[in-house]
């Protein structure tokens, strides 16, 4: 296990020896397996962020996946507070389920189109047996809480922009009291001021409900500004883990120095380019 | 509303093009109903000529076409020389039989088709789903009419069921259940044959739809938040995949009336296919484009009937819509 660097909270999430493998090719043939995600360990804490960082194929939303119980683990367990969901069967785990909730990138494909902005929020709570004046009274404050306005509630999700719907996601995770969000390149496909602003929106948030985050990103800049730690995952393994500000200031795996070269490349072309045109 | 009343009026002008477009094709094919006529010395050739004078054939195709609209104007479409009869009453009483043999085939095949189709989505790569997709495959690759005279050896050879026509010989006698009964079983063999051709190809793209969107981050986000297997397939999966389903519904009402006429003529059911079959042969002009009017007119209702579905269940659609009205 790599060390990840001191965490002072009680652990909402904790993974342990958490494997997964792909086989693939047709049946009559040997089938080509290959593995994703090869024991890994994580752990966070009550109101703290993780980020999970690494080049494409690395293993980081397979992580995330198992975690939120949408893949199968090959082996590992999976906590969170002191549920272990990995033995549990699919029905057991049903009510186990919304106190792990994922914010896709894409926020327009992760909302069925047919819906209004008020079915999206009010599912989850009817799937919890709650009547329908408590499901309008929260759907309302989820959407002020997400600086959405309540009137915005009977329009089909197809009407929102870009962020608005990326905040409509945040509100439909939060109808359900989770413990942990996942936000798989959660800000990554929106513009900067809008990336700024759903970025405090999720530190508002954490704070007003002492949530833990496991942040997927390729954006070093997001992480440093979003996440208290982080691991960096190659070829389905972690790599290197620590507080933010060690692991970015003195890289020591080869991945790690080669995300933050990346990283310091784009923002010095970004700043030759804005000096150009300046 | 607008945006319907415009596919009406679409559909309208259409009909007028195909109508006329009919017109001219059967004129540029070689042959008419009086052709058979020459060939027998007892006829002489005035005799031919007062018939082609009789039923209009010695007219220009202009005029030939006025007269024919004005008669479809009237509902009567035309006028058989083989039957002596206008085309209307006639095509009404076999296409009677064509839409309940397809009406019974389109149910059994729908009925079958979706829930196989979720199944076999829900269970991808399994053993079940390899081994359906095989005989889809199978079915798909054999021509109808080797499955229809395949189903009929087999039900000949074991008098499993009756063969030939709508009703056995003592039909009249019967009381009404047992002439439903004996319909039925009679329709059997036909709609048997049509649900295996037609079902294999709609199960597939149910498959497909469905597959879609199963991998789609909202249904993970609804498998997330706790929301259960079978709500989450029919409350969510189902109405995002149904735009293709719905389409190829619209397509299955629109072959209602022309996707069974060949198995109709093999399995000897009295519906239009054997009618059309004859009067193509025979040059039958006015009865075959009365046929291919009425198969049109399917088509078009299917197509109206499938895009006021869309309309109604998808969102993007209306919104598309209002922004074009």
């Amino acid at each position: 296990m790599v060390n990840e660097g001191p965490r002072s909270s009680p652990a909402v999430l904790r993974v342990r020896g958490l494997s997964k493998r792909y086989t693939r090719g047709p049946l009559w043939q040997k089938r080509a397996s290959f593995v994703a995600v090869n024991e890994v360990e994580l752990e966070i804490g009550l109101g703290e962020t993780l980020a999970l960082v690494g080049s494409s194929g690395s293993g980081k939303s397979t992580v995330a996946r198992c975690i939120a119980q949408l893949e199968t683990l090959d082996s590992g367990q999976v906590w969170i507070d002191d549920r272990e969901l990995t033995q549990l069967s699919a029905r057991e785990l049903l009510p186990f389920r919304s106190m792990v909730q994922m914010i896709f990138q894409d926020a327009a494909t992760a909302m069925n189109p047919r819906f209004s902005a008020a079915e999206v929020i009010q599912e989850p709570l009817r799937i919890q047996g709650r009547s329908r004046s408590e499901q309008q009274e929260i759907a309302e404050a989820l959407m002020k809480e997400v600086a959405l306005s309540p009137d915005c509630l009977k329009r089909s999700v197809l009407e929102f922009s870009g962020g608005q719907k990326q905040r409509l996601a945040i509100a439909r995770a939060l109808a359900v009291r989770p413990r942990l969000l996942i936000l798989d390149e959660a800000l990554s496909g929106l513009d900067l001021s809008i990336r700024a602003q759903i970025a405090n929106l999720l530190l508002d948030l954490q704070e007003a409900h002492s949530l833990a985050y496991l942040l997927i990103s390729h954006d070093l800049a997001v992480v440093a500004g979003l996440a208290d730690r982080i691991a960096v995952m190659s070829q389905g393994r972690i790599v290197e883990a620590g507080s933010v500000s060690t692991v970015l200031r003195e890289p020591s795996h080869d991945e790690t120095k080669k995300l933050v070269a990346a990283t310091r490349e784009a923002e010095s072309k970004l700043a030759i380019s804005a000096g150009a045109s300046a | 509303m607008r945006y319907l009343r415009r596919r009406l009026i679409r559909a309208v002008l259409l009909l007028f093009g195909v109508s006329m477009l009919c017109f001219l094709f059967t004129e540029m094919a070689p042959g008419s109903f009086f052709d058979e006529m020459r060939l027998n010395p007892q006829i002489s050739p005035e005799t031919i000529a007062s018939l082609r004078s009789r039923y209009g054939l010695d007219q220009p195709l202009a005029v030939r076409y006025f007269r024919w609209a004005c008669s479809a104007a009237q509902a009567d479409f035309g006028y058989s020389i083989a039957y002596n009869a206008p085309v209307a009453p006639l095509l009404w009483t076999r296409a009677k039989n064509t839409l309940l043999l397809n009406a019974a085939a389109m149910s059994m095949t729908w009925l079958i088709s979706i829930p196989l189709g979720i199944w076999m989505a829900t269970r991808r790569r399994s053993t079940w789903d390899r081994a359906m997709d095989g005989v889809n495959s199978v079915l798909i690759s054999i021509p109808e009419i080797v499955i229809a005279v395949a189903l009929l050896a087999i039900a000949v050879r074991w008098r499993i069921l009756p063969v030939g026509g709508m009703t056995s010989m003592d039909h009249e006698a019967l009381s009404r259940w047992e002439r439903m009964r004996d319909i039925a079983s009679r329709m059997l063999l036909p709609a048997i044959t049509l649900t295996l051709v037609e079902s294999s190809m709609i199960v597939r793209h149910v498959r497909a739809s469905f597959l879609e969107v199963l991998g789609a981050p909202f249904v993970q986000a609804g498998r997330a938040l706790g929301i259960g297997n079978m709500r989450l397939l029919f409350r969510h999966v189902l109405p995002a995949a149904a735009n293709p389903i719905i389409s190829l519904f619209g397509l299955s009402l629109a072959g209602l009336l022309s996707g069974s006429l060949l198995i109709e003529a093999i399995c000897g059911w009295p519906g239009l296919g054997p009618l059309i079959l004859d009067a193509t042969l025979s040059r039958d002009i006015d009865l075959v484009i009365g046929g291919i009017m009425l198969s049109t007119l399917f088509m078009l209702g299917g197509n109206l009937i499938a895009d006021t579905l869309l309309l109604l269940c998808d969102p993007r659609i209306r919104i598309g819509a209002t922004n074009e009205s």
